[in-house]
């Protein structure tokens, strides 16, 4: 089934994986895992500078090829992660914003330097991924999506082994959404997240070229979904999302 | 598995990772009897399973290890994963015997050093670990139970030892190439180690031999890690020591 993948990454990390890092290895997976578009986020503007990686994005973003992207925000640079979105959201690759809780930028979704970050981006986005590695910031997101409605909020990794806390939000907050990409396979999750907030309200994320594609799809695939639930995860709920025709 | 790839069909999966057994944190993920094991591997199309009993993991080694053997009696497709402890306690059979025993069920032995609070080291576990590497008796362990020096110093001093570790992780290349390099007897189980060309690249460098397929069943899902090895730009031959080729070589099946 043809999908469209909603968490994914450019560039290398600051620890080894095979062939990782280039448009070309993107483009393989996608074409492996009959990946239509992947949006992507800038794994330099992560990790060292979001200047250089929000720009090496673009470049790889304007070929008008499967790769679509995600401008990075850092809380701790607000005025200069602004500079950012209204210099790419107006491109046509670019679906949204990306952002950081805790870890890499060391500011946590409660700290007043997140809430305004998240308040630029509802200015600018109709799309925010946020890495979410459990309850606490999920929770704290759930209240970011009901002061900024317009904001759709992808909640990526679904909170890690919190997801039902997730998929409890997202059963109320229609802006809200869980993307499943984990090293943590957490068994039934995907089905009861599935019945507890609707398949509407859950994407396909893969993490690559971090994480093997086939891991996450393995997941869906015996979470015992329907063709139409699959239909929308992997590629339904995405095309509305991101503006994709 | 939906649009796994066609050599599918013919892999015969063993799953090195599979557990019965009630534990604390989580009720609905338990397996409390054969039959729901047995139905989630058929589910899943995992033909066989090394399994241990959490009763041993978690409370006593000794009972939970007679436990498992009561409950997959007569299951030729299932073989049993004992929990081993060092011999200073005489908790268990003394080490010799504790092996033979294990190896004459075509078995293999799990260790908890941090939970089960001795040091996986010569010096606290050596006659265990010599009386297993003297019967080629599998030994997985977790790396959270242990620590990659603990691990390099037990594959050194016991090069017979057949050591599959287990719940690692995606970024753990730095360490275990050079523990590939130097020890043949090491195995690396797939399901934690879910990097993109992962298994391809030690495949390529160090032989899809040093493989293990397993699952993290019930706590974790099947599908991603059956799909990892059933997507895995490999030959099917490679396809097939990983699934379930190598483990049984380990066991002597």
């Amino acid at each position: 089934m043809t999908k469209i993948d909603a968490h994914a990454h450019l560039g290398m990390w600051n620890f080894p994986i095979p062939g990782c890092g280039t448009v070309d290895n993107l483009l393989r997976l996608c074409e492996k895992h009959s990946i239509e578009y992947t949006t992507c986020s800038s794994s330099m503007a992560i990790l060292y500078d979001m200047q250089e990686g929000n720009a090496e994005l673009a470049e790889a973003v304007s070929d008008n090829g499967p790769i679509l992207g995600y401008v990075y925000v850092n809380p701790n640079f607000i005025p200069e992660s602004v500079a950012e979105m209204e210099r790419y959201l107006p491109e046509s690759g670019f679906v949204g914003v990306k952002i950081y809780t805790g870890g890499y930028s060391g500011v946590t979704a409660d700290m007043s330097m997140f809430a305004e970050m998240v308040a630029e981006v509802a200015k600018r986005a109709s799309v925010m991924l946020v890495h979410t590695p459990g309850a606490v910031v999920i929770r704290q997101l759930s209240e970011y999506g009901q002061r900024h409605p317009t904001l759709n909020i992808i909640m990526g990794h679904a909170g890690a082994s919190d997801w039902p806390v997730a998929a409890h939000v997202a059963a109320t907050q229609p802006n809200m959404y869980l993307e499943f990409c984990s090293s943590w396979a957490g068994r039934g999750k995907i089905e009861q997240a599935v019945q507890i907030c609707g398949a509407q309200q859950i994407l396909f994320g893969s993490d690559m070229d971090l994480i093997d594609p086939a891991f996450v799809i393995g997941q869906f695939e015996d979470a015992g979904l329907t063709d139409e639930q699959k239909q929308m995860v992997y590629y339904d709920n995405a095309t509305r999302l991101f503006g994709i025709a | 598995m939906g649009s796994a790839p066609e050599c599918g069909a013919r892999l015969r999966f063993m799953d090195c990772n599979c557990r019965i057994g009630t534990f604390e944190a989580r009720e609905e993920a338990h397996f409390t009897d054969i039959c729901s094991l047995l139905t989630e591997m058929e589910y899943l199309g995992i033909a066989e399973a090394l399994v241990m009993h959490s009763w041993a993991s978690r409370w006593s080694p000794r009972d939970g290890n007679c436990k498992l053997d009561e409950m997959i009696a007569g299951r030729e497709n299932l073989r049993p994963c004992y929990v081993g402890l060092p011999a200073a306690t005489d908790e268990l059979d003394p080490p010799a015997e504790f092996a033979a025993q294990v190896r004459s069920r075509n078995g293999a032995v799990r260790l908890f050093p941090r939970d089960h609070q001795w040091e996986f080291t010569p010096w606290c576990a050596g006659s265990l670990l010599q009386a297993l590497a003297a019967e080629h008796v599998p030994v997985l362990i977790d790396i959270g139970q242990t620590s990659w020096d603990q691990v390099a110093t037990v594959l050194e001093r016991y090069p017979q030892l057949p050591l599959i570790l287990l719940n690692t992780s995606y970024r753990i290349d730095r360490r275990i190439y050079p523990l590939f390099e130097a020890h043949e007897k090491l195995y690396l189980v797939t399901h934690s180690y879910q990097m993109t060309w992962g298994i391809e690249d030690i495949s390529c460098r160090f032989g899809a031999e040093r493989l293990i397929f397993g699952t993290g069943l019930p706590e974790s899902d099947g599908g991603g890690p059956l799909a990892q090895v059933l997507y895995a730009d490999l030959s099917d031959d490679e396809k097939a020591l990983i699934a379930g080729g190598n483990l049984r070589r380990l066991l002597g099946l």
